[in-house]
Parts: structure tokens; sequence; C-alpha cells
């Protein structure tokens, strides 16, 4: 239909709008709605998580049992759901996965077994964390979370699940996706200053 | 704003497009090292955000293989993705022909609604040739799949970014096909609902074709509680406000697509859905008058009535409005044969406008003189958009070679070449040329076999090889400065090597550009730095149509086409 790469918006609900009532009705129980948002958000997050478990984890836990798991705790207790867009319901699934992923790589099963594995330390780190160092990944993480939650939710919907900037406008709220695309650049902006002041 | 904070925004806006600088050189070009720990903090980000992109990109390739059957369709290459639907060129092995392929994957179990086969309903019950054909739709283990017609073109909104807004007349036309195609859906009782410049393509031909009614929903819906869908900035207020919808939303977003085509602008903007809101409740708005104050008066008069915020004050069917774009362009529309006179009116007109504006690129080139706009904010800061470059221009001098930065000095018998490297597939030029106005190609030169595009990803040294043997550009002459000038494009620039063309194209033996690197054999060559015997141009820069078509290359709307330029200059002052 076209050559050119622009996504083609096609739906009758707009991703926010769909994704905030499947969460509201998969916390009242309704599997359909589970499963649905599973086939949306499981992807990305299992692509986000890929970045997060060091390597001996990765091979001792199922990362897509591990992301799945923690993705349906979090949507059967999300509670109130105040947020109006699906990037703050991204920003806190991604925050639930983090602190989960964090709780179990600091599970003593686990590190009994990292003992027999070769070069432990080699293998302690992330790919984020071999990627930029780990204070670094530090530093992000404590600026992000100093953020506005609009900031937070940019960087997040374009840095970690590489959202497109039509997606983006969707995820987002904007208008477009040249008004997500400078969200997104003023937020980066603000977080580099952020980090700045973490040194 | 500072310039340490616009210089800090636009790395970002980089880094978010996944633009990779030369961050060594960034990092040393400042003086302050707080705003070098901010560099050394984007280039990190920049990492992270790399990281995930690479994931996504595997993952999508995982996704569906080129090759793969979908039913009887193959899967030939994917060409759109949103964030609902995959979009695939394929071909239709029963019938042998290329087709879209809208996809859902694993939508069949969703609690959605099967919007894509509710959109081939929609499409396939009318008919009109400003509309994307249907051939069909199905769903198939679990995946839903549309497929239509495989257009070959450019999106109005595409067009509109990289040549500039449309004159008063072509907008005419192309709203009068608009109209056609929008009749025709309500005729058959459904709304778009999506009217943007992103659904409408223009065509190789010329053609204009209304697409995606995904959004869309039977005119008979529109008094249920309807949710907003479509594109906030193309939204009539009512809308908006949660309200519903009839034709009259249609004709309000054709409206702002009309203002836009016209002016690249929106009549209502803002930051987020709740300001655009704000604005219509406060009346705030641009008047096409002010914006564009040169267009036809009933033209105008169109669009704005088209764009009343009240629905009571606009067109009362699309009918009415293309009665009054024809009048405005002095066409006499009616149903029927006038109707069909009109649309070949407008065809060929859209024929032509393509026409048109492919050869206006030539047409820029007799403008002022150029300047590589890269050199602007950093030194070695990469402009081009979704690709990274790296070029180097290098010297041989008693077999040691040499990078040379801009401002280097360059003598006769130096020896030049370029080392190029681009992330991706490129159409390259270079051209010299000297104070004098004398211009010269330096690459791609007619009967070498090493021309465009260049593949991505390896370092390409120019002048190419010939004949197993290597060749450089030479300096054979003196006096005054050498521009050297390297252009790089996704896509080929015809009309710009139409402009080459008629610069002097020297043989690669006997009098050329491309050296080889035998000394004995610089002698008598033409090379970059070569003099000729004129005066100088009162208006140098009115003599160097290249350059100055690289500069509104670079600096115009062309450059959101990823267009990317680069000139180095070297002083040449004779030995």
């Amino acid at each position: 239909m076209v050559e050119d790469r622009k996504p083609l918006a096609g739906a009758a609900l707009p991703a926010t709008e769909a994704t905030i009532t499947l969460v509201r009705r998969a916390r009242d129980g309704d599997g359909q709605a589970l499963e649905a948002l599973c086939r949306r958000y499981l992807p990305r997050m299992q692509r986000w998580a890929s970045g997060r478990l060091p390597g001996y984890a990765r091979d001792l836990l199922a990362t897509d049992d591990l992301v799945q798991d923690a993705f349906y705790q979090t949507v059967r207790h999300i509670g109130d759901l105040r947020a109006e867009r699906e990037g703050a319901f991204q920003v806190y699934v991604r925050q639930t996965l983090l602190n989960r992923i964090r709780d179990q790589i600091r599970r003593p099963h686990v590190m009994r077994t990292l003992d027999a594995l070769p070069e432990p330390d080699a293998r302690r780190a992330s790919p984020l964390e071999e990627l930029v160092g780990q204070q670094t990944l530090e530093r992000y993480e404590t600026a992000l979370a100093r953020l506005k939650p609009e900031d937070r939710e940019a960087v997040v919907a374009r840095l970690e699940m590489a959202g497109t900037y039509e997606e983006l406008a969707e995820v987002l709220g904007k208008p477009s996706a040249d008004a997500a695309r400078m969200a997104v650049g003023r937020a980066l902006a603000r977080l580099a200053k952020e980090m700045g002041h973490e040194r | 704003m500072k310039d340490r904070d616009r210089r800090l925004e636009l790395l970002s806006l980089n880094v978010s497009d996944g633009i990779d600088p030369d961050w060594e050189t960034l990092a040393e070009a400042t003086g302050d090292e707080s705003e070098r720990k901010e560099i050394g903090d984007l280039r990190s980000l920049s990492l992270i955000a790399g990281f995930y992109r690479q994931r996504r990109r595997e993952d999508r390739t995982a996704g569906v293989e080129p090759g793969t059957l979908w039913g009887h369709l193959e899967i030939l290459e994917p060409v759109g993705q949103g964030s609902h639907a995959e979009v695939y060129r394929a071909r239709d092995t029963q019938l042998n022909r290329e087709v879209a392929l809208k996809l859902i994957r694993g939508a069949g179990d969703r609690g959605a609604p099967p919007t894509l086969t509710l959109e081939g309903e929609r499409l396939a019950r009318v008919k009109h040739p400003n509309l994307v054909v249907i051939h069909g739709a199905e769903s198939r283990g679990g995946d839903l799949g549309l497929w239509m017609e495989f257009i070959r073109g450019t999106t109005l909104h595409d067009l509109i970014q990289s040549q500039g807004p449309l004159s008063g007349r072509e907008a005419i036309l192309l709203g009068v096909d608009l109209c056609g195609a929008l009749a025709a859906l309500h005729a058959a009782g459904l709304l778009h609902r999506d009217i943007k410049a992103h659904n409408v393509m223009r065509e190789e031909g010329g053609r204009v074709v209304l697409m995606d009614l995904g959004a869309g929903t039977d005119i008979d819906e529109r008094t249920q509680s309807l949710s907003v869908s479509g594109t906030p900035l193309y939204m009539a207020p009512e809308i908006l406000a949660g309200g519903s919808g009839d034709v009259r939303a249609d004709i309000y977003s054709l409206g702002v697509l009309l203002f836009y085509a016209v002016t690249g602008k929106y009549p209502v903007w803002a930051d987020t859905v709740d300001g655009l809101r704000r604005r219509h409740a406060c009346g705030e708005r641009r008047r096409l008058r002010d914006v564009r104050p040169n267009l036809p008066a009933a033209f105008v008069a169109c669009v704005e009535r088209a764009i009343a915020p009240d629905p009571g004050g606009r067109y009362a069917s699309v009918g009415e409005m293309e009665q009054a774009l024809s009048t405005a362009s002095g066409i006499a529309a009616s149903r029927g044969a006038g109707r069909a006179a009109v649309r070949g009116k407008a065809d060929s007109t859209w024929r032509r406008i393509f026409s048109r504006r492919r050869t206006t690129i030539a047409a820029l080139a007799s403008g002022a003189a150029a300047v590589g706009i890269v050199l602007f904010l950093w030194p070695g800061l990469l402009v081009a958009s979704h690709y990274t470059v790296d070029a180097t221009l290098h010297r041989v001098a008693d077999g040691a070679h040499a990078q040379l930065l801009p401002g280097a000095r360059v003598s006769p018998g130096d020896r030049l070449y370029l080392e190029f490297e681009a992330s991706r597939a490129l159409h390259v030029y270079v051209l010299a040329e000297d104070d004098r106005g004398a211009a010269f190609l330096l690459f791609p030169l007619p009967g070498q076999a090493t021309g465009n595009p260049l593949p991505g990803d390896m370092l390409h040294r120019l002048p190419p090889d010939l004949h197993g043997r290597r060749y450089t550009w030479g300096v054979s002459s003196a006096g005054g400065t050498e521009h050297l000038l390297i252009v790089a494009s996704p896509d080929a620039l015809t009309d710009f090597e139409s402009t080459l063309a008629a610069l002097p194209a020297p043989q690669v033996t006997g009098g050329a550009s491309a050296l080889p690197l035998d000394r004995e054999a610089l002698s008598g060559l033409r090379g970059i730095g070569h003099l000729l015997e004129t005066e100088p141009s009162a208006d140098p820069e009115s003599a160097r149509p290249a350059f100055s078509l690289a500069r509104r290359l670079a600096g115009g709307p062309e450059r959101n086409r990823g267009i990317w330029v680069r000139q180095i200059d070297l002083v040449n002052p004779g030995r």
C-alpha cells in the first residue's frame, strides 16, 4: 500500500484508551483482557528485561517466565489506576519489573549457583551495565526517578521501549509524532542535566 | 534559551533520532567541564537507546521473514509498522500480483474489536478511483490480514515536508479529488474519521489516493458514544470534546488537511490533546489569510468554512465543498461527465506538479553560494536523519597519508582522496570548485565501474579503483581557496544529477580529475585546484549552481529528506 516507513494509523481505539480499559478489565478478573494486555506488552517487556538481567541470571531464570509472572502480578495488584496515559502504565510496569529483577537476582540460591559458574565477575553485569557501566546506569535510574512523570514516560517509551514517534504520540497523549519527538528531546536534555547532579 | 541549552536540546534530539554524532569531537569542542560531562551522559543514553533499538529490530525481523507465506500471500518485505498493525509488500501467488498486506498478528483472540476486517468490509463497499482498492480480508491462525493494491508513491505529508507547501491551485485540485473520494464514502453510509496528510498517497503516476479507513465508522453509529479516534490535530472540536461526529467532522478534517497542504501548519495547534481542547474552546486559531496572504480568496473562504468551529457553519456535504473548490479554480464541476473532466484535469495537474517539483531542484541552481551546515554546530556533527556518515579527506604525499581538516593548505601536485562510510546505502556526489566559480564533478564519473548508491557499513575510498588501479584527485593549479563539497542522500537526486551533468565532466583518461598514483601522470591533468583563465565573477555566488543547490538542499525542506551535505574548504595559495 505504501512505500514510506511511516506507521499507518489504523485502529478504532487509540492504544492509550484501549490499554487503560484493558487494564481495568484485567484487574477485575477479565481473563481475555489480561491475555490481550500480555500480547501487547510482554514482547516489549521481555525485550526490556533482556538488557537488565545479568548473564548468570539469564541462564538460571527463564526470562520470559519472570516477565510474564511479574506482569500478571502487576496488573492484578495495580490498585486504583489513575493514569490517563498509556505511558504512565508502561513506566509502572517497567518499575515493578525492575524491582522484581533486583529481588530475584539477590536470592541466595541464585548466588550459590553462581559460584559454580566460570568467570563469575564478568557475568554479574547486565548487558546495559556492560555497555555504559554500573555507576552510570545507577545514575541514570536515580535521575530518571527524579524527572517529572511526563518526562519519565517519554524517556522510557523512546529509549527503553524503542517506540516510534507515531506510537509515542499515542502513548504520551501527544497530538502528533513531531510533538512526541520534541517532548522526548526535551526530556532527554533534562535527564542529562539530572544525571550531572548525581555525579 | 542559552546557547548551551540549545546545544544540549539539539544533541538530545539527535540521541532520540538515533543519530550518533562524533562524541569525541563534541566533547573536545566545549571548554566547559560540566557541559563535557553532559555530553558524556548523553552518549551513554545514546548507547542505551541503540541497544533497545537493535533488540526491537531483531524482534521485528523475527516476526515475519521475507518469503514467508501468509495464506496465498508471499511476504516480500516490511514497509510500515504501527502500534497495532504491520504492513508488508507481498505477492498474491494465485493472481501473481503485488499487494500490500496489513497484518495484526495474534489479533484473533484479543479482546479488541477486529478493526482490520471492519476496515476491509467498509472499503469493499465503495469503489472510487481516489480510494485504495481492497482485494481481501481474512483471519488466519489468530492473525488478521487485509490486503489491497500496493501503491508506489509518497504520502502528502512527506511530499510537503520534503518539497514545501502546495500552491493554491494545486491544493484546490487535491481538494476536488479528496472530495470525490469522501463523497463516495459518505454515499455508502461511511465516515472516514482519520483524514490527514499521512493517509493521502500520491501515486507515481499522479493519482491521489485516500487510504486507511481503520478509524472509520458507519454513519448510523454516529449517535452512539464514540471513543476518540483519529489524529487530534485534524479532529473537529465536537469530536475532541467527546461528542459524536457526522459528515461535517470529515469536512473539518479535510479543511485542516488543505490548510496544512498550503502552509505546512495547522489551524489549531497545541502540545497536548488537552491543550488542543482549550484552544478550541477559547477560539484560538490561525487564519489562513494571515499565514499565507497570497492565496485565491475563494479558496481561503472555502477552507475557512470547512474548518468553522460550529458544525452548522461548515458545508453540509462534501459535494457542496467540491462545488466551492471547483468554482474557486474556475472549473465547472458537476456530477458525471463534469466530474470526470475535473478529475482528468486534476490528475494531469498532479502529474505536472510531480514533474515540476522534481525539476524544482534543478531550478534552484541559480542562487547563492554554498555553505555546509554541518560546520555550523560542531565540527563533525552529523545532520542527516536516520543514518550516520563519516567522511574524511586525505592527502598522499611521499607515500604518507594524512587527513586534511577544513582550512588545510594544498598545493599543485597534491593528491587527494576521500574516505566515506555510512550506516546505510547512499547516493554520494563529490564536487570541487575554486574561487572563480570553476566547478568540477569528482564523483560519480561516467565510465567508472563504481557508482551510486555506495553500499552502507563499509569504507569506500573515492575516487574508486579502476581496472585494478588506485586513483586520487590531483591538485594541478594554484590560487585562492578550493571548496570540496560532499552530498549524500538515501535517494538518487536525479535533478541534482542533471545540474552536475552540466559541469565539466573530466574523462578518466586524458585530462581527468581522477589521477593514478603514478606521480609522472600528474603533469597536465586537471585537478581540483585548476584555475580557469577568466576574471572572477562580479557575483561569485551566482556562478556556483551546484554549490548553491547544495546549500538549499541542506538548509531547506530537502533537509527533511535526510540529505547530508558537507563542505570542506582548502587553502591553495600556490607555492
